[in-house]
């Protein structure tokens, strides 16, 4: 069955609490926690006991020829043993290089050395945290230099080779659609589909340097654009398994009513999606 | 190894090493073990639980006239009597005790009269009630669980006392005053310890319902006044009334001022990491590449 939730953000503490009935699942993240106390990683299972949880990792860097460090991954495995969540997730990204941290979630470059890497670190912390976790695309508002591959096959390498499922951020996709003049939906079908068991959604906003093209940044500010629904609908038309699709806002918060519209209508593209699936059956 | 012959000193230090392990049982009994049934959900459907679980019957009524003043249902004359807005004001409520404050207040009471109003304290002891059924207040038996063990803590403690006691007079030594001081001392410590207000549960509910709300919290200065949403409630109800910002809400200090020893509310929880390179804090994950 499909589900839809929210990310759990503190600021929003009260009115996801009171909204609980609109939300079938919460996603955390990780790092917010990892270097908490027990006592205090401890109350996500009382969170987990409204809802199932989801464990959003930020800062690993996964996909990097430079291994994940094991207090990182210790950390997350502790957390995952304290707040119990059903799963845990994180980004085929870099997050640091030659001892300094990057401060963003960037895009390696696209080639064998990257896979090797991730598929390397990706062992590492399933043996440490104990489960595999969902691995997500992330937004570039450039395309990595020095790749030899496109986003698609890089991705369904990592995915099919570390045999993770797949965490599938709509907005992420889009947005590097349209930073790269390529259609959303081709590049959607580049993507492990069948791998798919996640879906992130959010929103961002259009950079428009002077004397360049402009750039969709995903900045989590925004509400999720029309397009990212149909992309929704697109995606579960195509694929048989379950969805479990998370709304991602990190700030400038609406009203809780504004957000829960945004999950009302994330139901309603994957309901229409499976509508179209059995159709065409 | 005659523990009752040693001299003085030694026995007194003997008699702490005993009273710390009597005291540390009887805490360790009364604290009991936590239950994970009860969800926060529960808790937070209704913030006056948290406020009577975190406070007392009046600090119930405190966040009650918090909330109705909040929303406009009531309001602060000059004359410093808070008095009912509207005549259909009960209507627009739900909870019993936000019925109780509004019926208090048709003829103007004044706000510390409200906290000492026995009708209104009674509606309020009714959360007490709730709490005691779900385990996060101890109910008759456990108080009287507690109770038992207490009386078996004071009688070992004075018992051990007492025996050195007779043997030192027999011995006609008359110099008593250190362990008899000891001896109230680790009583009234094991009193303490056995007259805990929150069963482990209870406690553990309430950590974790600050845990929770810590960001918000830290952004109540955001908060908009007029009820229009239930965070500032909430807030109130966690942290206490005085936990709010002053400039969004200002009548807090002219309904109930701070009182001098408190320094902020019941905000005293350390935060949680906001970690590196998260995107939970706000801003969203944009630049060069985003999740």
């Amino acid at each position: 069955m499909d589900r839809v939730g929210l990310g759990w953000r503190g600021e929003l503490a009260a009115s996801i609490l009171e909204r609980l009935d609109a939300i079938d699942v919460l996603e955390v993240i990780a790092e917010d926690w990892t270097r908490a106390p027990a006592r205090e990683q401890r109350s996500l299972r009382a969170l987990g006991r409204e809802r199932p949880l989801l464990l959003h990792g930020v800062a690993l860097g996964l996909a990097s020829r430079h291994a994940v460090e094991d207090k990182r991954l210790a950390a997350l495995a502790r957390l995952f043993e304290t707040a119990a969540p059903e799963s845990w997730s994180e980004h085929l990204a870099f997050v640091r290089a030659g001892g300094h941290e990057i401060g963003h979630l960037a895009a390696p470059p696209r080639g064998p050395a990257s896979i090797e890497g991730a598929l390397r670190n990706l062992e590492r912390a399933r043996r440490i945290v104990g489960t595999t976790p969902a691995l997500e695309n992330i937004a570039t508002l450039v395309a990595p230099p020095a790749s030899p591959m496109d986003e698609g096959a890089w991705t369904r390498r990592i995915v099919e080779g570390a045999g993770a499922p797949m965490l599938l951020d709509l907005h992420n996709l889009y947005a590097n659609a349209l930073n790269a003049g390529i259609e959303p939906v081709a590049l959607l079908d580049t993507m492990p589909l069948a791998s798919v068991r996640l879906v992130h959604l959010s929103g961002g906003r259009w950079l428009r340097p002077p004397g360049l093209a402009p750039r969709l940044l995903d900045d989590h500010l925004h509400d999720v654009p029309d397009p990212v629904y149909t992309l929704l609908e697109t995606l579960a038309a195509r694929v048989p398994q379950p969805l479990t699709v998370i709304l991602e806002r990190d700030g400038e918060f609406p009203a809780m009513a504004h957000l829960v519209s945004q999950l009302v209508r994330a139901r309603e593209a994957l309901a229409s999606g499976r509508r179209l699936a059995r159709r065409a059956a | 190894m005659n523990p009752f012959a040693w001299s003085g000193g030694k026995f007194l230090l003997f008699y702490a090493v005993v009273a710390v392990a009597v005291i540390a049982f009887v805490a360790w009994r009364a604290r009991g073990r936590s239950d994970s049934r009860v969800n926060v959900t529960f808790m937070t459907s209704d913030p006056y639980r948290i406020a009577y679980l975190r406070g007392d019957s009046a600090e119930v009524i405190r966040v009650s006239v918090f909330n109705l003043v909040d929303r406009g249902l009531i309001e602060l004359r000059e004359d410093g009597l808070l008095v009912t807005v509207r005549k259909d004001a009960e209507s627009l409520v739900r909870r019993a005790i936000d019925r109780a404050v509004l019926a208090a207040c048709f003829a103007g009471t004044a706000p510390e009269a409200l906290v000492a109003n026995e009708a209104l304290l009674r509606e309020a002891r009714a959360y007490g009630r709730d709490l005691e059924r779900e385990g996060l207040l101890p109910d008759a038996p456990t108080r009287r669980s507690r109770l038992a063990w207490l009386v078996g803590a004071l009688a070992v403690l004075v018992g051990v006392a007492g025996v050195k006691a007779v043997v030192a007079l027999a011995q006609g030594r008359t110099n008593l005053v250190f362990l008899a001081i000891l001896t109230v001392i680790a009583c009234l410590f094991a009193a303490r310890a056995s007259f805990r207000r929150l069963t482990a549960t209870g406690k553990d509910m309430l950590d974790d319902l600050k845990v929770l709300t810590m960001r918000l919290l830290g952004r109540a200065g955001t908060l908009k006044p007029g009820g229009a949403s239930n965070e500032a409630l909430l807030l109130a109800a966690t942290y206490g009334i005085w936990a709010l910002p002053a400039g969004a809400f200002p009548f807090v200090e002219t309904l109930y001022p701070r009182p001098r020893s408190d320094g902020g509310g019941d905000s005293g929880s350390s935060g949680s990491d906001s970690g590196d390179s998260s995107c939970g804090g706000g801003g969203g994950c944009g630049g060069c590449g985003s999740d």
